[in-house]
């Protein structure tokens, strides 16, 4: 096998070994406890939840801040995941970086959205 | 899940910004919106529920094997097909609520 450490490295793709390795689960894992936070609010809530007891659930500083975060984190989870599916897949340099840059702008909007929306809560 | 962002937001937004929208967020289920029927739009969040746990108990999945070292070929089989069978499960109790089957 041909040697591909130290300085023969062949340097392709972005960030190796544990840096996205790391953020791709703790972006995972903020994901997961929002997730398992709000739908234990939606279990323990009693009666109908209409847009009063919906909307109450979002608009406390803490869960607020929560919700930002893992925006937030979901948008990097997302760019990383994307953007190795573009390294995987798409090999013409010029496609590739149009997906990449589609990918940042797409993303980036709706971080920008889902974050107005939390806001103005 | 990544092309359809914008739905989840639209989702997000339309359910927690004012009593009025709230109303179009439970329009768009039964009535529908943009044009499409509403069984449509909950064929399409059902299918992004699916999307999501499948993502995320694959998720744990992963986070297990890495805090275990659980790396045979046998556990990754036993492991791929508990997953599927979690996802589906749980997509087809909550596709049951979504269409108010209970």
């Amino acid at each position: 096998m041909s040697v591909n450490f130290g300085s023969k490295r062949i340097v392709v793709g972005a960030h190796y070994g544990l840096r996205d390795w790391l953020a791709q689960r703790v972006t995972a894992a903020l994901i997961a406890l929002l997730t398992a936070v709000v739908l234990f609010q939606i279990i323990f809530t009693s009666g109908e939840i209409g847009y009063d007891k919906w909307a109450a659930i979002f608009s406390g500083q803490f869960m607020k801040s929560l919700t930002f975060a893992t925006i937030l984190a979901l948008i990097y989870h997302v760019w990383v995941g994307m953007r190795d599916i573009w390294m995987d897949y798409i090999k013409p340099t010029g496609i590739r970086l149009f997906l990449q840059i589609f990918t940042i702008v797409w993303l980036l909007a709706c971080a920008g959205w889902a974050i107005q929306v939390l806001w103005r809560l | 899940m990544f092309l359809l962002l914008p739905f989840i937001i639209w989702l997000f937004d339309t359910s927690v910004s004012s009593e009025i929208s709230f109303g179009k967020f439970k329009a768009a289920f039964s009535v529908g919106v943009w044009g499409l029927p509403g069984f449509f739009i909950k064929l399409i969040t059902l299918g992004l529920i699916w999307a999501f746990l499948h993502h995320l108990i694959a998720g744990l999945r992963h986070l297990y094997m890495d805090a275990t070292h659980s790396v045979t070929k046998e556990f990754g089989k036993s492991s791929a097909i508990t997953v599927l069978i979690l996802s589906i499960g749980l997509t087809v109790v909550l596709g049951a609520k979504l269409f108010g089957l209970y």
